[in-house]
């Protein structure tokens, strides 16, 4: 019954942190207070003036009181918007099907302690 | 605790939930822990036109210290038990544990 | 003994005022409620009130949001305030 993240360990997750930034990697490992041991993680940075970029991050630990949302998948669902721009020669993984194009930036958690 | 009881008879149930930073997810409600971290399942941001880059969220853990509102439907909730449950836990002599069930 | 949440717990099955962070309110009746504030409501209206700043004379626009939501629970950590029966609306 418990919300845990077990079946989620070693798969790709998105996590939206309290700051609103998307962050996708690995779970490698979690703890009751939902810090994170997130590797080969990138952050997928949206904008209204350009396409979705992604910034390498590698690997580290997300603090459990910064995480808002934890979901499974690298992304998973097609999604329509802004045509992929044309930088497709990075070529791996599942990102055909992420959200690529502009958006309004998520706001940060307010009040949050 | 009464809280977490409550959320459990909810499991299964189509709720949206509203985080402090305005955006709205739904979905069916999967889990419920004690610190009210939730899990949806089959998850649909509300707005999408405003929020695309969270159109791929699928199966969704979402820490209880970012909810603002759970909205719920009227229908799957027994107000009168909730308030017997909720009388008896915060009754002044005793605290009460996992009242709601018990009535079951 | 008369501490602050024995009044909310009279309050169980009257309509209440919330007062919620971010220029919140909450009309509903209560259903439920824990030690954190926590709670159930039924029968909702929620008012926004938001205000704006003119770009060109500088005067504040206020302008308030009202939405109804049939049962909601809040969590108790945005609450500012609860009062008890109203008696209007």
């Amino acid at each position: 019954m418990a919300s845990t993240l077990s079946e989620w360990k070693s798969k790709p997750v998105t996590v939206l942190t309290c700051d609103g930034r998307l962050i996708v990697g690995t779970l490698k490992g979690y703890d009751q207070l939902q810090n994170l041991i997130l590797c080969k993680s990138y952050e997928k940075v949206y904008s209204v003036d350009s396409p979705m970029e992604k910034v390498e991050l590698g690997l580290f630990v997300v603090r459990g009181d910064n995480v808002a949302i934890i979901s499974d998948g690298g992304c998973g669902k097609s999604s329509s918007g802004e045509n992929n721009n044309g930088n497709s020669d990075e070529g791996k993984e599942e990102e055909i099907d992420d959200y690529v194009g502009r958006a309004e930036p998520i706001m940060e958690i307010s009040g949050n302690r | 605790m009464l809280f977490y009881s409550f959320f459990k008879t909810l499991v299964g149930k189509e709720v949206a939930v509203e985080l402090k930073n305005d955006v709205i997810l739904t979905g069916t409600l999967h889990s419920v822990d004690q610190y009210l971290n939730i899990k949806l399942l089959t998850v649909n941001v509300v707005n999408q036109d405003r929020y695309p880059q969270l159109t791929s969220l699928k199966n969704c853990f979402i820490r209880g210290s970012v909810v603002r509102y759970v909205q719920i439907d009227p229908k799957d909730v027994d107000t009168e038990l909730l308030q017997d449950a909720t009388r008896k836990e915060n009754s002044p002599q005793v605290g009460g544990g996992a009242l709601m069930e018990d009535k079951k | 003994m008369e501490e602050p949440l024995d009044l909310i717990r009279l309050s169980i099955d009257e309509r209440v005022y919330v007062k919620c962070r971010n220029d919140r309110e909450l009309r509903g009746r209560l259903h439920a409620y824990d030690q954190h504030l926590n709670m159930v409501l039924s029968d909702v209206e929620e008012t926004i009130t938001t205000t704006e700043e003119d770009e060109e004379t500088g005067e504040e626009i206020v302008s308030k949001k009202t939405r109804s939501v049939g049962m909601l629970f809040v969590r108790g950590d945005i609450i500012v305030l609860v009062s008890p029966p109203l008696r209007t609306s």
